[in-house]
């Protein structure tokens, strides 16, 4: 295998494994808080049933996410050393504040796991809080490493094309951070807060109509319900920010093959790159003048204006982008739906295919993350940083790349199945009536605390 | 000021903290590993669970760490490791992928599954192995001198070469020991309360400190056939031989010390034995991130971001510190305690 190919394989690879768990670390923690607050509060011991259960889900998850992240991090160094070469001292930055929330994130989900019984309850409910912060924080920090590859800025270059100066503040907002973290917030809300819902919908088709399946489904549906409009709103904000910023990659993802004034918006069809034109499609015409610059007859770059060797490839990601938004309109659309049925239902649906729907979304969330940064990273090539740096110039010279890809892959394979065995069988490891009877006893023979 | 050693520091810190905390895993995973037959191995598992489960997630951090400071201040040197080190280290991040992963999966399968648990726990104890010896390699081949780079900066003598020999082999063996020895002796405090195995670990902790006595001898023969600039600050007699003098010394404290089953004195003569060792290498490498060819300041970043990271590390420890020291509390004095009372 190519060495280039196999280096951006495994790197994607790795990189899609681990963002999953990193949605996950970041949302889990709100819903712990959630679920442990609100049995603070009304001492409803489903509350607490649902809680443990997370907890223990959590742990498993986190895991993975750490030592995939730590892969990573090495991952850079060992896949892309000369881009790291370049790059380290601007997105360096960042990646180590990333770390110090990391372990932020580490040491108290330590406390969290293993502090139930130490902890006095409260104690132990704000034990997570720093979860919440450190998996957040962490994410916005990362992301503010991959917006600089997208809208490199903050550094100036001696003769020799070496870094010479770094400006650490503007190296690490550059014009991108705003969309890109917002939006990846949102999304792991999203994405999280349905796969919530999904995994409660999945038991009550099932026949379990009981209030724990009942409560952890709403849960889920709270936050989604704020998420997923928001994601409209968000979602049309970062591709403004494209067109602002990366308007080849806006060109590819479209796919708009000629400059246009009054372009519209092709959905669906087929991009040919020989006839410079997308066929089948079905199209809005200014749509995307006015989604990109508020004016109907604005002017839109088209691929033409760039060198050929420095397009991106439509084929490549034109198709994620179109599932991606698609995606986001569907799950949007059914929060609506399932208001309305709460509303006739008075309180949480069981109305069958709705909860297929959701069950569905459960999935669909994820697929979306994954697609969204398809886009993202395939729209920017050839460039591994926008405009500085070509992907040729960053891998490693090592040999033997296409092994390590395989072995990764395998490994991840296995990591996975392994997963997934386990958290079915702590899913369905006990009916949810013995759960909740032994939160009941555990919250009785509560007794002192060491602090 | 000079921030880029001040960095280099932070860097050498930061490895010596990973290594303190046995790689991670306290090196529990090899005991683990060996814990199979008898009447108590199902007893040590779990107290190796007890003893690593809340902090394993904390204490792999700090190789990240190091990594993030490398890649920042140092970002040349990440490149030529990553380049010319790829085997050993892409061997040894599988390993911390699977290590830590089985082992979670394994702390929370306990009752669920009795077979799983078993596999999970093989997974664990191999990799525990696998892990600290690769990173070991990888660190003897930099501080060796076997590995020169040609003006690409690739590596003259191939991919293999620079890290398959004496001394690198040699520390990558001396690193496992390390872990293992470490970890023993830190489980005999978190056994306290169950003599039987607090026993077991005594026992474990002094043939473990043996061995490890025993490699270092092998590794000074090794260190003057294979790694001629350790050896100029290291040989018996030279400038940085009275660190490894104070390292023995320690080693053979905490061999005593075992002995008279005064565990928590072995335990911070352990602690001091890797300190010295650590020190010594960092005198004999410094100033050299890869001997002899890039220099800390061959490698430093511009200076905003030296400064930047500088800044940085002093939040670490404000932010990190007081967290660290109650997670510690929390499972280390406490632990102990509880099983006292009862
Ligand atoms: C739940 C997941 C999800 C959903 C429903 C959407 N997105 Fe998204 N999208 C992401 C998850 C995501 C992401 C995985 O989080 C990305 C990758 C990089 C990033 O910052 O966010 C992303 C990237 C991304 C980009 C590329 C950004 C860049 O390269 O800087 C654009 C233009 C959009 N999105 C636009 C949309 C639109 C118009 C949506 C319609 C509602 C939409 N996304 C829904
Ligand atoms: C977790 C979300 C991410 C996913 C799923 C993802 C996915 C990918 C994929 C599929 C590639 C290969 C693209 C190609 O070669 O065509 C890639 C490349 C790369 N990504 Fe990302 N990426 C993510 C986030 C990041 C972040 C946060 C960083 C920076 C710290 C980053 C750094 C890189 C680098 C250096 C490359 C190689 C250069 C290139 O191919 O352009 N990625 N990523
Ligand atoms: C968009 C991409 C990424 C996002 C959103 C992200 C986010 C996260 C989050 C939230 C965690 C906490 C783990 C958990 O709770 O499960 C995590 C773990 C980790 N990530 Fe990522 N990450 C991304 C990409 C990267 C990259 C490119 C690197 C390496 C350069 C990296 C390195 C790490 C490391 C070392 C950990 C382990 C931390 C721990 O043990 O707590 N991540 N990531």
């Amino acid at each position: 295998m190519d060495n280039l190919i196999a280096a951006r394989g495994v790197f994607g690879m790795s990189l899609s494994f681990h963002i999953m768990f990193a949605a996950l670390g970041v949302v889990m923690p709100f819903f712990l808080l959630l679920s442990q607050g609100l049995y603070l509060k009304k001492k409803d011991p489903v509350y607490l049933a649902l809680n443990k259960k997370w907890t223990t889900a959590f742990a498993i998850t986190y895991a993975i996410g750490a030592v995939s992240g730590t892969v990573l991090t090495f991952g850079l160094g060992l896949f892309w050393p000369r881009f790291m070469d370049f790059a380290g001292p601007m997105i360096g930055v960042p990646l180590s504040i990333e770390v110090m929330f990391f372990l932020l994130e580490a040491i108290f989900l330590g406390i969290y796991l293993f502090g139930r019984d130490l902890l006095s309850p409260w104690v132990h409910w704000l034990s997570a809080v720093p979860l919440l912060v450190g998996g957040f924080a962490s994410m916005v920090v990362v992301i503010l490493a991959n917006s600089w590859m997208n809208t490199p800025v903050g550094f100036t270059l001696d003769e020799a094309g070496q870094v010479a100066d770094v400006e650490v503040f503007r190296a690490m907002f550059s014009p991108s951070w705003y969309a890109e973290t917002s939006h990846m917030t949102v999304a792991a809300f999203e994405a999280v807060g349905f796969a919530f819902a999904a995994i409660y919908a999945w038991g009550m088709i099932r026949g379990r109509h009981d209030e724990y399946h009942k409560k952890g489904f709403f849960m889920g549906m709270i936050v989604v319900t704020l998420a997923a409009p928001l994601m409209i709103f968000s979602g049309d904000h970062t591709a403004r920010q494209l067109a602002a910023n990366e308007p080849a990659k806006l060109a590819a993802i479209e796919p708009l093959y000629e400059t246009e004034a009054g372009a519209g918006i092709s959905i669906g069809g087929i991009p040919d790159n020989e006839a410079g034109e997308v066929k089948y499609d079905i199209e809005i015409p200014y749509m995307l003048s006015i989604l990109s610059y508020d004016d109907p007859n604005a002017t839109v770059q088209g691929l033409n204006e760039f060198p050929e060797d420095e397009r991106p490839n439509p084929l490549a990601m034109w198709w994620a982008y179109d599932a991606m938004t698609g995606i986001g309109f569907f799950l949007a659309a059914l929060i609506p739906v399932f208001w309305i049925f709460y509303w006739r239902y008075r309180g949480v649906p069981t109305y069958r295919p709705l909860l297929y729907a959701i069950t569905l979304s459960g999935f669909l969330g994820f697929l979306a993350i994954e697609l969204g940064w398809l886009t993202t990273e395939e729209g920017r090539q050839p460039w591994v940083a926008q405009g500085v740096m070509r992907i040729e110039e960053g891998y490693t010279l090592a040999p033997g790349i296409g092994v390590a890809f395989i072995a990764f892959a395998l490994l991840y394979l296995f990591l996975a199945s392994t997963l997934i065995w386990l958290l079915k069988r702590i899913a369905t490891g006990a009916p949810p009536e013995e759960e909740v009877e032994e939160a009941q006893r555990q919250e009785e023979s509560e007794g002192a605390y060491a602090l | 000021m000079p921030f880029d050693v001040i960095l280099a520091g932070a860097l050498g810190v930061s490895i010596l903290l990973f290594a303190l905390a046995g790689g991670a895993d306290f090196g529990a995973g090899f005991w683990s590993f060996l814990a199979r037959r008898g009447e108590r191995a199902k007893e040590q598992q779990q107290l190796i669970e007890q003893s690593i489960g809340p902090l394993w997630e904390a204490n792999e951090l700090w190789i990240v760490v190091s990594a993030v400071i490398l890649w920042s201040a140092f970002s040349p040197a990440f490149s030529a490791y990553g380049t010319a080190l790829f085997i050993p280290f892409v061997l040894a991040i599988m390993g911390v992928l699977l290590r830590g992963a089985f082992l979670a999966f394994r702390i929370e399968a306990q009752e669920e599954a009795p077979g799983a648990y078993r596999f999970f726990g093989e997974v664990f104890g191999t990799m525990s192995i696998v892990t600290p010896f690769f990173l070991g390699a990888a660190a003897g081949a930099i501080a060796s001198g076997r590995l020169r780079l040609n003006s690409n900066e690739l590596p003259i003598d191939g991919f293999v070469q620079p890290w398959v020999g004496p001394f690198p082999i040699m520390v990558g063996i001396l690193g496992v020991a390390t872990c293992v020895y470490l970890s023993a002796i830190y489980l005999t405090i978190d056994a306290t309360g169950n003599e039987l195995l607090q026993e077991d670990f005594r026992l474990r902790g002094i043939l473990a400190g043996m061995a490890l006595g025993a490699l270092g001898v092998v590794a000074i023969f090794a260190t003057r056939a294979d790694a001629p600039y350790m050896w100029e600050q290291l040989y018996p007699g030279g400038p940085g031989s009275i660190l490894m003098a104070v390292a023995a010394l320690c080693l053979f404290a905490s061999l005593a010390l075992l002995y008279f089953r005064r565990y928590e004195f072995a335990r911070a003569a352990a602690i001091a034995q890797v300190s010295a060792v650590f020190c010594a290498w960092a005198f004999a490498q410094y100033p050299y991130l890869l001997v002899p060819d890039i220099t800390i300041q061959d490698a430093a970043s511009p200076r905003s971001v030296l400064v930047a990271m500088s800044i940085l590390i002093i939040v670490y420890v404000v932010v990190l510190g007081p967290a660290l020291w109650w997670l510690f509390r929390l499972f280390k004095s406490h632990a102990s305690s509880k099983r006292e009372e009862s």
